[in-house]
């Protein structure tokens, strides 16, 4: 029985049927097992109807009416796509995916000692007890994780043992090609940051333009005492993409989480951001932007969870939509009953640069606590006048003048990267994506 | 702070906790308990309506037993039965009116000067025209003939349905239509008797006008439904306060009211919310589910709701504007106070669809003891809706560890001359300002009465004189016990 | 007999000590001065002797005309007529100074069984307060030190010093942040509470101050324990030589 305001996803459980020799693992009896009983699970609960909260402004028809199945097996890919990705040059591991499956031909891992970098289906060999640990120990899962987790081929899984630093930005390409016209992408990553270690990662979501493709990722990663774990996520999907990425966070003490996007691509453009701070002292800093127009619409979609004292965490999203754009921020800030002295603030500003542009802002808080400051603040609206006339009294033409103050708008979130090539990449992305309108 | 000292040795000797506590002993008239179609033509035949009311009753009772109770808001409670309470109650006496206050019975009097309301008081200190809803139908109406001097009709909505039945088949249902949603949908099966309100071109209604609405009658709902119509360039300011007894069960109060202002109107809506919240430990109190709504549909024409929430078990209720007209003004000022078991779920909707249409939320939510403490709001800005402006300011302040304040907002704008802004914040009292209170002598009851007041102060501002007072009081009175 | 009378004060604030030891006797009539360098433990002087939350004494006592002051309230010590005055003085939003004053004076008088003070007699009293103290009359009407600059915030202290008309002033760092016209008016707000049957006490770590509000004695606190006393010539020889030159390492405090 599908949960009432969601969609039927039994034809999901016939891609599990007629597919599941492609995915990885399958010699594995209790992963069988895992994938048989996420499908039951998804298949009870379905896919989120417009009608569902927190699926209002993100509608999922087109996955109701057409069966994304599994892509097959790596196709080659000229190397000029990676090149033309990679942000940190040559330096750090790289882990590429190409339809949802690992190649080992493009990827580089780089060794260091107290790490370890493998991509998911070399885990499952490698380490079968730990992989089995981490995928049976996946709770609170949604029916799209219990999809993803039943259908994935992809992921990988980093551990970064006690003090240690990972020398470079490790990074990370999802990318599609042909072949993946009409299929489902799906991968599952782990990260495990032992206390007082230290990571950051870069990740890439390309696929070229007027593919139809789901792509449905998931990051579930762990923070211990102390550690400190920074993803840097680029979404540059086709045109035609449905894009969905969530990641899962647990802080434990004195932990600092930081995640930063950008969203600039897909048809449909969902991002999950759920940090539970779990640790006294626990730091979690969210910041993105999407770029939306004709064609496209982004939903960033944040769950912040307080659940012990002294946890500080700090959100900043803001949206840019010109013609035929729609976005939809849905921020959550939760503060438990034994959550004294938090913190939490959440921005979201928008900017709607010309007609037929839609924002949609929710920020939530749900307090249960009284010691704590929280606050939010959202706008939405156009390029302020005055600034503009300002710009085109010193020269600037009117177009120019508006680059200017958008790219300004975007740059605001980025300014306290400090890495330069990332923060450089993010600027390019924004300014490319502002060319083309 | 005197007067809230003043107020509650006031408490102390009237009844305890609740100051409206008590129970008018009077005969009452009433329709069997449960809701069925010979219910309500008995409401109606009661009432002598004509027979498009009757068939407008049976249609939205039709629609409601198709209708789901809502269960988004963030209120947890027991359903009520709805086969077990009695839909319609009035005083015996009812059946032959008085002609004047001397001959309405004594012992209603007293009990509306138990409230602080008597009415030849009012009449003759305040200038208010008062329309007493007690239970289900009007007794007494004050001023009416001040009023009808300048045009402007006061009476109860039965008399309405007789007198401007034209008018009533116009605008009844306009701005809340009945099936709008399961609580509306029963009111218009089921109202019993409310106010009706025309101002005609161009007057300024020359008194504040002022309903009391009171439960008194065990085991009833009370399902009011008020209509107010601002005709081109008038003005109109309505007070709405709203006590009821101490009981142990919960009752139910489901109203609906109407706000249509025509062109370069404006009607000024005020409400001192204090039905009884329950004791200490939750038990009885009133579940609030109002549906309230103004449509702006004039040009220039603004509507204004100022409430002070601060009793009810459970309040559901979210004044709304729809702002049609273009260059409109919608305003919800709101302060919300629950303490020990009570639940409020409350804010508004500012739909903005004319042009060059501006609206203003202020909101500001305290929760204490056990409480739990919701601002829900959408601020939505269609296509075509040039040049809007909204302001939305939440604020909430938490006074002990056990309750929680809560704010979701929506803000969809689908017109990029928009200029929308929403700040929130929560915290609870600063120790410093406490501190500093108790240090210039306050004693701490009064120091949190002190901040509080100044933390609403930009609502209370917005109230009547009058009411301003009395709400004033209510803060302390309600957040008694909170504290220490 | 004293009017104020410390003996032995050790305070606490989350677990750390920081008085450890003060004695201090303050008798009417007598303005006393408290001087030490920053994180000496002069604020939790003031606080404690208010009865500030937070602030645990784990020893000793404070007397105030005889009265048990440690088992009083907050509130209740500032009915018995102590006033003191905030470092830093705190924001209101949505209270007027107007309406503040009348409830403190009211609640005061009640503590002390009299009755409320009447509307016009109050609007008399601090209209003449605000125009001894050269404060615009408009400021009474602001919410209580919102939006204020630090001048004016120190102002408004003397104001409601003036009109809550205390018997012991406890005056922290009221100086720090003044120009001199400033400093000139607080000094002369202080001096108005000067009398046989009252006192003063003022926390400086400058001696600027006491050029105008010249102090009958003048203690050294350092460390939480008050390490020098003398007359005024104590503050000069400090203004001088510095806390060193009588012996105190002011970094190490």
């Amino acid at each position: 029985m599908t949960e009432k305001n969601h969609f039927d996803g039994l034809n999901y459980e016939n891609v599990y049927a007629a597919q599941k020799n492609m995915l990885p693992g399958t010699e594995l009896s209790w992963l069988n097992d895992i994938r048989q009983s996420s499908m039951t699970k998804f298949v009870e609960v379905g896919l989120p109807g417009p009608k569902v909260e927190e699926w209002r402004y993100t509608n999922l028809t087109p996955l109701k009416s057409e069966t994304y199945e599994i892509a097959d097996k790596s196709p080659s890919m000229s190397a000029d796509i990676l090149a033309d990705l990679t942000v940190q040059e040559n330096t750090g591991s790289k882990v590429v995916f190409i339809n949802g499956y690992f190649s080992e031909a493009h990827s580089k891992i780089v060794s260091q000692s107290g790490i370890i970098l493998k991509s998911l289906p070399d885990f499952l060999k490698s380490d079968q007890n730990s992989a089995q640990a981490l995928l049976s120990s996946l709770d609170k899962q949604n029916s799209l994780e219990h999809l993803n987790t039943a259908l994935m081929t992809g992921g990988y899984v980093l551990q970064v043992e006690e003090n240690v630093k990972l020398a470079e930005p490790i990074e990370i390409f999802h990318i599609a090609t042909k072949g993946a016209e009409a299929k489902a992408l799906r991968s599952k990553c782990f990260i495990e940051m032992k206390s007082q270690s230290s990571a950051c990662v870069i990740e890439h979501f390309s696929s070229p333009d007027g593919f139809d493709i789901w792509r449905d990722n998931v990051t579930r990663a762990q923070l211990s005492n102390g550690s400190f774990l920074s993803i840097y996520s680029f979404q540059c999907e086709g045109s035609e993409v449905i894009h969905m990425n969530r990641v899962l966070a647990d802080l434990g003490e004195d932990a600092e989480f930081r995640h930063q996007s950008l969203n600039v691509g897909g048809k449909i453009s969902r991002t999950e951001v759920k940090p539970t701070l779990n640790g006294l002292f626990a730091k979690t800093n969210l910041r993105g932007a999407f770029l939306g127009r004709e064609g496209s619409s982004h939903d960033v979609f944040t769950h912040m969870k307080h659940m012990v004292p002294q946890g500080t965490s700090d959100q900043i999203y803001r949206g840019v939509l010109d013609k035929g754009g729609k976005s939809a921020f849905q921020g959550k800030a939760y503060v438990a009953k034994d959550a004294q002295l938090t913190n939490a603030d959440q921005s979201n500003k928008n900017l709607l640069l010309d007609r037929g542009a839609e924002a949609n802002s929710k920020p939530e808080l749900l307090i249960y606590a009284d010691d704590v400051k929280c606050s939010h603040g959202a706008t939405v609206g156009e390029l302020d006048d005055q600034a503009l006339f300002y710009l085109e009294s010193r020269g600037l033409d009117k177009n120019a003048a508006k680059g200017l103050l958008v790219e300004a708008f975007i740059a605001e979130v980025f300014e306290e990267i400090d890495l330069e090539a990332v923060k450089a990449r993010y600027l390019d992305l924004a300014r490319k994506w502002l060319d083309k309108g | 702070m005197a007067s809230t000292l003043e107020t509650r040795k006031k408490v102390e000797e009237v009844a305890g906790e609740y100051k409206y506590g008590f129970v008018t002993d009077i005969e009452m008239v009433k329709a069997p308990k449960g809701l069925n179609e010979d219910v309500i033509r008995f409401i109606s035949a009661k009432k002598k309506e004509p027979q498009w009311l009757l068939d407008w009753r049976l249609k939205a009772y039709r629609h409601w037993l198709t209708m789901e109770e809502p269960d988004w808001a963030m209120l947890n409670y027991k359903k009520p039965d709805f086969q077990d309470i009695y839909y319609y109650a009035a005083p015996k006496s009812s059946d032959d009116r008085p002609k004047s206050l001397d001959e309405v019975d004594p012992e209603l009097l007293r009990t509306y000067e138990k409230l602080g309301i008597s009415l030849q008081e009012q009449e003759v200190l305040a200038g208010v025209a008062v329309d007493v809803v007690f239970d289900s139908v009007s007794v007494a109406t004050t001023f009416r003939k001040t009023l009808e001097e300048k045009g402007v009709i006061f009476c109860s909505i039965s008399e309405a349905a007789q007198e401007y039945p034209d008018m009533m088949k116009k605008y009844l249902g306009s701005v809340v239509p009945a099936g709008d949603n399961f609580y509306a949908a029963l009111n218009s099966a089921v109202f019993t008797d409310g106010t009706f309100v025309y101002v005609p071109k161009g007057v300024r209604c020359p008194m504040e006008l002022s309903t009391y609405f009171r439960i008194n009658e065990a085991n009833t709902g009370q399902f009011e439904r008020t209509l107010i119509i601002a005709d081109d360039e008038s003005y109109v300011s309505y007070l709405e306060g709203c006590t009821a007894p101490m009981r142990d069960e919960n009752q139910l109060h489901a109203a609906v009211v109407e706000l249509i202002a025509l062109e370069k109107s404006e009607i000024k809506y005020s409400t001192v919310q204090n039905w009884y919240p329950g004791d200490k430990d939750g038990k009885g109190g009133i579940y609030n589910f109002v549906t309230k709504r103004a449509a702006c549909r004039g040009k220039k024409s603004k509507v204004s709701w100022t409430q002070v929430e601060t009793g009810s078990a459970i309040t559901w209720k979210y004044p709304s504007c729809i702002l049609q007209g273009d260059g409109s003004v919608g305003e919800f000022y709101s302060v919300a106070i629950t303490n020990n078991h009570q639940q409020a779920d409350t804010g508004t909707k500012m739909i903005h669809i004319g042009k060059n249409t501006s609206s203003t939320i202020i909101s500001k939510g305290i929760s204490a003891g056990k409480a739990q403490n919701t601002y829900r709001g959408l601020v939505k800005v269609l296509p075509n809706a040039e040049n809007t402006r909204n302001f939305t300011q939440c604020d909430s302040l938490l006074i002990g560890d056990e309750c929680g304040a809560h704010t979701v907002p929506y803000i969809e704008v689908k017109n990029p001359t928009a200029q929308i802004e929403h700040e929130a914040t929560t915290s609870k009292i600063s120790e410093e300002q406490l501190f500093y209170c108790l240090q210039r002598g306050l004693d701490v009851e009064e120091s949190v009465s002190l901040i509080v007041n100044g933390f609403c102060k930009e609502v209370m501002m917005q109230l009547p004189m009058e009411f301003a007072v009395e709400a004033q009081k209510l803060l302390g009175i309600s957040l008694e016990g909170s504290v220490g | 007999m004293a009017m104020l009378e410390i003996k032995n004060l050790h305070v606490e604030v989350d677990g750390q000590k920081i008085l450890k030891g003060i004695n201090l006797t303050i008798n009417p009539g007598e303005v006393h001065a408290i001087m030490g360098p920053n994180g000496a433990g002069k604020s939790t002087l003031s606080y404690a002797i208010c009865g500030k939350e937070g602030y645990e004494i784990t020893e000793g006592s404070v007397t105030f005309n005889g009265k048990d002051f440690l088992e009083l309230e907050p509130h209740e010590r500032a009915a018995e007529g102590v006033f003191l005055g905030f470092q830093y003085p705190v924001e209101i939003p949505g209270v007027s100074n107007m309406n503040f004053l009348k409830a403190a004076i009211n609640s005061i008088r009640k503590y002390r069984g009299e009755d409320e003070l009447p509307a016009v007699e109050f609007l008399k009293l601090i209209r003449a307060k605000a125009a001894e103290l050269e404060v615009d009359p408009e400021m009474l009407k602001r919410s209580v030190n919102v939006g204020f600059s630090g001048g004016e915030k120190k102002r408004n202290e003397m104001i409601q010093m003036a009109m809550l008309d205390p018997i012991f002033s406890v005056l922290d760092e009221t100086d720090s942040g003044l120009d001199i016209d400033a400093l000139r008016i607080v000094a002369d707000g202080i001096n108005r509470m000067r009398g046989q049957d009252k006192a003063i006490l003022v926390i400086t770590h400058y001696q600027r101050l006491l050029d105008y509000v010249v102090p009958d004695f003048v203690h050294v606190l350092a460390g939480g324990k008050i390490v020098k006393s003398g007359d005024k010539s104590l503050a000069l020889k400090l203004e001088k030589d510095g806390y060193a030159g009588i012996g105190i390492d002011e970094n190490a405090a």
